[in-house]
């Protein structure tokens, strides 16, 4: 067989599961919608709280940030959570290592990594029309005028986040071949994208220094960077000087998910753990 | 059998369940220990977002530093107890794969029994580090041992109206959807809107947060109360109204159990 009919054999097997997960997902499309406003909630909350604390302190700014732009950011982070969940990586990961679906998986002609991440895929590209529909509406009513620097640097950072997010899976739900129970480091990791990641704090409410700290981590990439690139909360420049570190951390999940791969390969077996 | 010896009868059966879950819970010692860290990450991030809060600005309406803190360190409290006591989510599943069919036939109260069974004992760590966090903002607030009486029998029976809600939502989700997921995910946002004081969502927000489930009665009010933000009386009428509520969701959670499948379904 030709490499070319044997990559365009292989994009047919997954474009088959990316097709079979999207069906699966519009039978419970209504679940799959109220997961999404659920999610959306949360920003809800930071909102209302920082709509009050404005009120309250009479500032027109806090740390250089106005309370339109802080309601903006926030509106676009209830816009990126649910496309950037990897909670449906790790679930399926998680339960096919405990039940031993995975060593049944890996004699299929097909990769296991690209099989889950194309079935997790189809919830994305769901959660994907959500978030373009709230983002259109808050750049809409927010009187948002990004330029095509700040669109880009936006979409760049929205698929350096979507990739993270689906390494993160990957690395935690590989996580149970040594571990009983995941929910912990699911419940960690959440934690640290939500507080330190800029979840529920714009990231330059905090001190400069410690800002510039937690700029060096992952989370940020999930969260805040993303959102404060395009509600302008941080300029493009500063946005542009982040993408070394992103595409670094994106490097190094990726490294991390291939060497948790390798060990995992040595351990799984047909029964389950 | 007189009343009192049924009272003590249950009540010697709750704590010996307790202490097997407890030693159940640390046959895995590294991952009981690494649970109890985990779950204190919610003080932990309460402290970080006040913290943050009160150093970029006034806060919020009416709050001091230490009184928003003990108000989230309560809540982190009512959380992990909430957490300890039932789960929802366990519960419905527990009841769908007919898991309640030995345990309604014993001869103990039914709900006694639903609460000893569903124990998550490692959401004690959570309640533990919100008692900490709670110990340590009413300490940095001042607060007086004649608010402290006043504080603590108005928040264990708002804890006792609110576990009756959770239970009567999770037989709720059980009958109408046979599952609790979403019941359990709108618990925990309930709990993060109610690391702030419930005035700051408007009388709507409000509402929601003290009809869907009593969280305003057993977080809000009596923070409210120990601060001296409500009179002695509006204490005294939800300390009557929380009592109304736990009767009320009693008897409720009687009814609906009844709408039990034996056998799971």
């Amino acid at each position: 067989m030709r490499p070319m009919s044997m990559q365009t054999n292989k994009l047919i097997k997954y474009r088959a599961l990316f097709r079979i997960s999207f069906k699966d997902l519009l039978t419970w499309g209504w679940e799959a919608v109220l997961s999404s406003l659920m999610l959306m909630l949360y920003a809800v909350i930071a909102i209302i709280v920082w709509i009050a604390i404005y009120s309250f302190t009479g500032v027109k700014s806090i740390n250089g940030v106005g309370l339109t732009s802080t309601i903006i950011y926030f509106a676009i982070i209830s816009a990126l959570m649910p496309f950037l969940s990897w909670s449906n990586t790790v679930d399926r990961l998680s339960s096919d290592i405990r039940d031993g679906d995975i060593a049944s998986s890996l004699i299929r002609p097909m990769s296991y990594y690209f099989k889950i991440f194309f079935e997790g895929v189809s919830g994305s590209v769901f959660n994907l029309a959500v978030s373009i529909a709230v983002i259109a509406l808050v750049i809409h009513f927010g009187g948002l005028t990004p330029s095509v620097y700040t669109y880009a640097m936006f979409a760049f950072y929205f698929i350096i986040g979507f990739l993270m997010a689906e390494l993160l899976g990957f690395i935690i739900g590989s996580l149970a071949i040594y571990l009983t129970d995941i929910y912990g480091i699911m419940v960690s990791i959440n934690w640290m994208i939500t507080i330190i990641g800029g979840g529920m704090i714009p990231l330059v409410f905090f001190p400069a220094f410690i800002e510039k700290v937690l700029l060096l981590t992952p989370f940020p990439f999930l969260a805040f960077v993303p959102a404060a690139t395009l509600s302008g909360v941080i300029s493009v420049g500063e946005s542009f000087g982040l993408a070394a570190i992103g595409l670094a951390w994106l490097a190094a999940l990726a490294i991390i998910a291939y060497v948790m791969w390798i060990k995992l390969k040595t351990r799984i077996n047909a029964v389950g753990i | 059998m007189s009343g009192i010896e049924d009272l003590a009868r249950n009540f010697a059966l709750y704590i010996n369940s307790q202490k097997y879950g407890f030693k159940e819970f640390m046959v895995y010692r590294a991952q009981a220990i690494s649970w109890i860290l985990i779950q204190s990450l919610g003080a932990v991030s309460t402290l970080i977002m006040v913290s943050v809060i009160y150093s970029v600005s006034s806060g919020v309406p009416g709050w001091g530093y230490f009184q928003l803190l003990a108000l989230g360190g309560l809540v982190q409290l009512t959380s992990g107890m909430i957490s300890f006591l039932i789960s929802p989510r366990t519960l419905v599943r527990i009841m769908r794969n007919g898991g309640l069919d030995q345990l309604l036939l014993k001869p103990y109260n039914p709900a006694l029994m639903i609460i000893a069974r569903n124990a998550g004992i490692r959401s004690l760590g959570g309640a533990v580090s919100g008692a900490l966090l709670l110990a340590y903002a009413l300490h940095g607030a001042g607060v007086g041992l004649g608010a402290m009486l006043i504080f603590i029998p108005s928040y264990l029976i708002g804890l006792v109206a609110l576990v009756m809600g959770v239970m009567v939502l999770a037989l709720v989700s059980y009958v109408l959807f046979k599952d609790a997921s979403y019941t359990n995910w709108l618990m925990n946002i309930m709990f993060d809107a109610s690391d702030y004081p419930a005035t700051i969502y408007g009388i709507i927000g409000s509402t929601a947060l003290s009809i869907l489930l009593p969280v305003t009665f057993a977080v809000f009010f009596p923070a409210a109360a120990v601060f001296g933000y409500v009179s002695a009386y509006v204490v005294l009428g939800v300390v009557l109204v929380c009592i109304a509520i736990a009767v009320m969701f009693y008897l409720s959670s009687g009814y609906l159990l009844r709408k039990y499948e034996s056998g799971g379904g």
